[in-house]
């Protein structure tokens, strides 16, 4: 009786965790169905990326049920875990590859990091506050990824041992561009910063690093705003 | 009734006024350092909203409460002061934390802002059912009495300046729970006196241990800017002080840098800044040493000095008085510094002291325009937006600096070959570049120059835009330093005379060239024709409508949320949006605790629509004076504190005293009527003449500038304290049974019109809000007419 008693929970707890991983599946699919590939992200690295990073695992408790809605959630410390288009945005925009080496200033909730992880060679993240360096450290170990280097420290000084890397992403961006950051930056290297207030990100920057060592910056427009469409 | 007692009543009830409202001016101030200010008007509706609720209950429960009035009216004074600090303290607790930035994020924030609401209504509506049972009980006496509560009220305006200058926030609210007490402590109860007094006293003395020894927790929300500069490592609030100006912080920190708009090609170091915090909000960066200044070389703010040597300087809303330290380490001779804010200034200037070429000035710029007669080669003012946007958050800010009115004035202060500089942050959709381009237009073309472009200078960099505007053409000269400038610092030029579309993306490029062809749309003289079809507001401010980084267009909502996300729509016009949903809000709390429980009274109504027209019009009439009155005297007084504490204070004595008079006077509906059209009058002459007669006056000092005030706040509020005791007497001799509704009808149209005006003033302007208020009063003169035909 005992032991029909310990199957039958153990069937239970299988059949619903199993299905609960299944709709987290199932959504995350969806997700890139629908939010991503639907509005003209092609890059191969990328799709493959987003559709294998498990969102759901990297934002808090209660914002589970929304991890893979159209949006930006709140992650405390007034920072957000960014809009699942937005992050394959930024990285498309790299082009990502084997071989590459990226930096991200800007850990957060760990997501782009991954994301990166499933693209490219290795990925170094830099968090300046704290308990969400910790936290986004802990949750990419549970991930399994062993190519996301952490530290918790200022971003502005990038991560001089590692340089000069592929691309840089500023996720968490400031009212100038530090220069260790543009120096850090191989020739033909491409740093990307999106710009806009909590919850809003509107456009992007993308520094280009030339092979002569000079730059150019772009204004990249994930959402295009078209006035006069009325008349 | 004892003269002895009724003595001890009057103190009561002016202790209890006095505590009322100088705990609602520090409401006010509280939920501007952990939310923003757009609750100041909110906390105005929750007050009103406290006493029509208390009206309506008294209505229900009149007998019971008039029954044990002896025992029940020292519990109500004395609960209104326990919750004046409670209701704060809950507030901040996680079940009812509030955060206006997760409005459009988190459904239950919804939730939370309606709990908000009602727990700030409490210390109002115990407050005020206080003040009602002692107008019914002794109703004999209600000259006196309501003489007392006007005077208290009109007191309580001073009483909360003088805490705002002594006090922290987190004090204030027991200090007036304290004084609440107190009141409550001259008409304790015959019955167990003991025990009262042991109560009072107990209660007080905990309350002031508390204020010296555990004050309230300012829970600021966290995406303001202070709480995300204190998660940086090290960072550290070194010391707060408060003023009626605002809650100020100097933070120190290792990893705050202040280089805004950097120049790529600068290779050097930023320098590491301390910064000040004012209610919670960013208000400058602190350098170490004036030679940090000489960052901004690198920026487009360094584009005046690039192309001419200004020897005299006017430096608007100087903030921590970084443009001062620039100019001034570069040499020029004269400088004048104007910030408002006094400790702003003080703190700053402990930290990098200013030369003798700088001359300090504490007033506000607009006042400091109009009084000064000087001439200067260069104007400076401050940023407009903020690095990445501002959440439209400034939506319903009066911005009085960036108005048509304000550049024209500026405009006159420059030497014949003097400019103005400014710098805007870029945002996306472009707004604030725009505005700025159209305002500048405008005012060129009131000065009767035709062709803007050629007194235009601007210059991008990959997040600013930096504007000069100059009173003369530019020369030749000049424009090939600017082109210097730019491709030394790699800068694109957005507006030169003769700019070719090359050159406009050499170095920092745009997806489309859409902001280049509005640029130059705006500068063709085509302006009203973009004005209509551009999806956002771009109309300049003027003084009759301040609300520079106001853009949204209802109308366009919907397409901004099919191309944007419902949610990240929200975030263009965040501020307007909570006035909207703060207008939906009061209305069905207003429902709910005033009209609903009338209902229970189940009472014969004879004068069903004339007491609806008459006692809403009333209410709708006095709220929208009250609103424009607040609008138009914080420019004229130059800060909004100065201006709710005289127009609240100066409103509630004189229509008080309206009202007091108006008690002897034998009237009929004829006499009510004769009053409403002096009011009507009186606003009709107001929509058309204060602007003028208020323009005039900001030369004077400021004693005369508070006499004035008071003369033209008190000329409409001494009649519109009148209508509404005659009306009710009128029907109460007609059918008492209705009173408690003509109570009920006004207070809702109150609550309401608190809201609805802040809405009308930014879509149509003050003169219009005025006017409406004007429409309001002849409204309530038509009732009578048609009730006197009847």
């Amino acid at each position: 009786m005992k032991i029909s008693f310990y199957i039958l929970w153990f069937f239970l707890y299988f059949f619903f965790f199993a299905s609960g991983q299944d709709k987290y599946e199932r959504d995350r699919q969806q997700m890139v169905d629908r939010q991503i590939e639907a509005r003209g992200i092609t890059n191969k690295a990328t799709l493959s990326a987003m559709r294998k990073v498990e969102r759901h695992r990297l934002v808090p408790k209660e914002q589970v049920k929304n991890a893979y809605q159209d949006r930006p959630l709140p992650i405390g410390h007034g920072q957000t875990i960014s809009q699942p288009y937005m992050v394959a945005y930024m990285t498309e925009i790299i082009r990502p590859g084997p071989g590459m080496k990226v930096l991200e200033i800007g850990t957060g909730s760990g997501y782009q990091a991954a994301v990166l992880a499933e693209a490219v060679d290795e990925v170094y993240t830099i968090e300046i506050i704290e308990s969400l360096g910790k936290s986004a450290e802990e949750k990419l170990n549970k991930l399994g990824y062993d190519n996301i280097y952490t530290k918790v420290a200022d971003g502005f000084y990038g991560w001089e041992e590692h340089a000069p890397f592929d691309a840089i992403v500023v996720t968490a961006a400031s009212e100038f561009i530090p220069p260790p950051l543009i120096e850090q930056l191989k020739e033909g290297g491409k740093m990307v910063i999106p710009v806009g207030a909590p919850f809003t990100t509107q456009h992007l920057m993308l520094v280009e690093k030339k092979k002569d060592g000079k730059w150019k910056t772009k204004n990249l427009l994930p959402v295009r705003f078209v006035p006069f469409t009325r008349n | 009734m004892g003269s002895s007692f009724f003595i001890r009543l009057l103190f009561s009830i002016g202790l209890l006024s006095v505590s009322m409202i100088a705990y609602q001016l520090s409401l006010m101030q509280y939920l501007s350092i952990v939310q923003w200010y757009h609750f100041a008007y909110m906390v105005i509706a929750i007050a009103l909203l406290g006493f029509g609720g208390a009206g309506t209950f008294l209505a229900v429960f009149r007998k019971t409460l008039i029954r044990k009035i002896e025992t029940l009216l020292p519990l109500f004074m004395a609960l209104s002061g326990i919750f004046m600090p409670l209701s704060i303290w809950m507030s901040g607790q996680p079940f009812a934390s509030f955060d206006t930035y997760l409005l459009f994020v988190e459904q239950k924030e919804v939730w939370r802002l309606l709990l908000f609401e009602l727990l700030f209504f409490v210390p109002f509506f115990f407050c005020a059912l206080a003040i009602g049972m002692i107008f019914i009980k002794y109703t004999g006496r209600i000259g006196q009495l309501y003489f007392s509560n006007l005077a208290g009220s009109g007191l309580g305006g001073l009483v909360a300046i003088f805490l705002f200058w002594t006090a922290s926030p987190g004090q204030i609210p027991f200090i007036t729970g304290v004084l609440a007490i107190l009141s409550s402590g001259f008409i304790l109860p015959s019955k167990k006196r003991h025990w009262w007094i042991g109560a009072t006293s107990l209660s007080v003395i905990t309350m002031l241990f508390l204020v010296l020894h555990s004050p309230l927790r300012l829970e600021v929300s966290q995406y303001k800017s202070l709480s995300r500069t204190l998660d940086l490592p090290d960072t550290k609030i070194e010391t707060s002080e408060n003023s009626p100006y605002g809650w100020l912080q100097y933070v120190s920190s290792p990893v705050l840098r202040y280089a805004p708009g950097l120049s790529l090609s600068y290779t050097g170091d930023i320098p590491v800044t301390d910064a000040i915090f004012n209610n919670g909000e960013w208000a400058g960066a602190v350098l170490n040493s004036t030679e940090d200044s000489e960052i901004l070389d690198h920026t487009t703010s360094a584009l005046a000095l690039e192309i001419f040597q200004p020897q005299n300087i006017l430096v608007l809303n100087a903030g921590t008085g970084i443009r001062t330290q620039y100019y001034s380490r570069h040499g020029v001779s004269q400088i004048d510094n104007v910030e408002p804010h006094p400790l702003i200034s003080d703190f700053s200037t402990e930290t990098v002291r200013f030369g003798e070429n700088v001359q300090l000035y504490q007033q506000d710029a607009r006042s400091f325009l109009a009084e000064s007669r000087q001439q200067y080669q260069l104007i400076s003012l401050p940023d407009i937006g903020t690095f990445g946007g501002t959440a439209g958050l400034q939506a319903i800010q009066e911005e009085y600096l960036f108005t048509t009115d304000s550049f024209s004035m500026i405009f006159d202060r420059l030497e014949k070959d003097g400019m103005l500089i400014l710098k805007v942050w870029m945002d996306y959709p472009y707004r604030n570049p725009l505005k700025i381009t159209a305002s500048f237009a405008e005012t060129l073309d009131k000065k009767g120059i035709n062709d803007p472009a050629e007194h235009l200078v601007a210059v991008r960099s990959w997040n600013t835009i930096t504007y000069l505007l100059k009173k003369n053409p530019f020369s030749d000269s000049e424009i090939q330093a600017v082109r210097d400038f730019c491709d030394r610092l790699s800068f694109d030029p957005l507006i030169l005379p003769g700019i070719s579309s090359a050159e406009r993306s050499k170095y920092n490029s745009l997806e489309d060239e859409s902001l280049f062809r509005l640029t130059d749309q705006l500068l063709s003289g085509d302006r009203k024709s973009l004005y209509r079809t551009y999806d956002f507001n771009l109309r300049p401010a003027t003084d009759d409508r301040p609300y520079f980084s106001q853009f949204l267009k209802w109308k366009n909502f919907s397409r901004l949320q099919e191309l944007f996300g419902d949610q990240s729509a929200s975030f263009f016009e965040l501020g307007y949006l909570i006035v909207g949903v703060t207008f939906v809000q009061s209305f069905l709390l207003a429902i709910i605790l005033i009209i609903l429980p009338l209902f229970l009274l189940k009472r014969r109504m004879k004068n069903k629509s004339w007491t609806l027209l008459y006692f809403a019009g009333i209410g709708i009439g006095f709220m929208f004076v009250e609103i424009v009155l607040i609008q138009r005297f914080i420019l004229f007084l130059g800060h909004p504190v100065y201006s709710v504490a005289a127009v609240i204070s100066a409103m509630l004595l004189l229509s008080g005293l309206g009202s007091w008079l108006s008690s002897n006077l034998q009237m009929g509906l004829g006499g009510i009527q004769k009053i409403l059209l002096i009011i009507v009058g009186i606003l009709v002459l107001y929509t058309f003449g204060l602007p003028w007669v208020l323009e005039r006056g900001m030369a004077q000092g400021f004693g005369v500038k508070v006499f004035l005030s008071l003369v033209f706040i008190g000329l409409p509020a001494f009649f519109m304290g009148m209508p509404f005791p005659l009306g009710l007497r009128y029907l109460s001799e007609k059918n008492e049974q209705e009173v408690p509704w003509a109570w009920g009808i006004n207070g809702c149209f109150s609550v309401l019109s608190t809201s609805l005006a802040t809405i009308l003033a930014i879509e149509a302007g003050f003169s219009v809000l005025i006017f409406l208020g004007a429409v309001a009063y002849l409204i309530t003169m038509s009732s009578c007419f048609i009730k006197r035909r009847v």
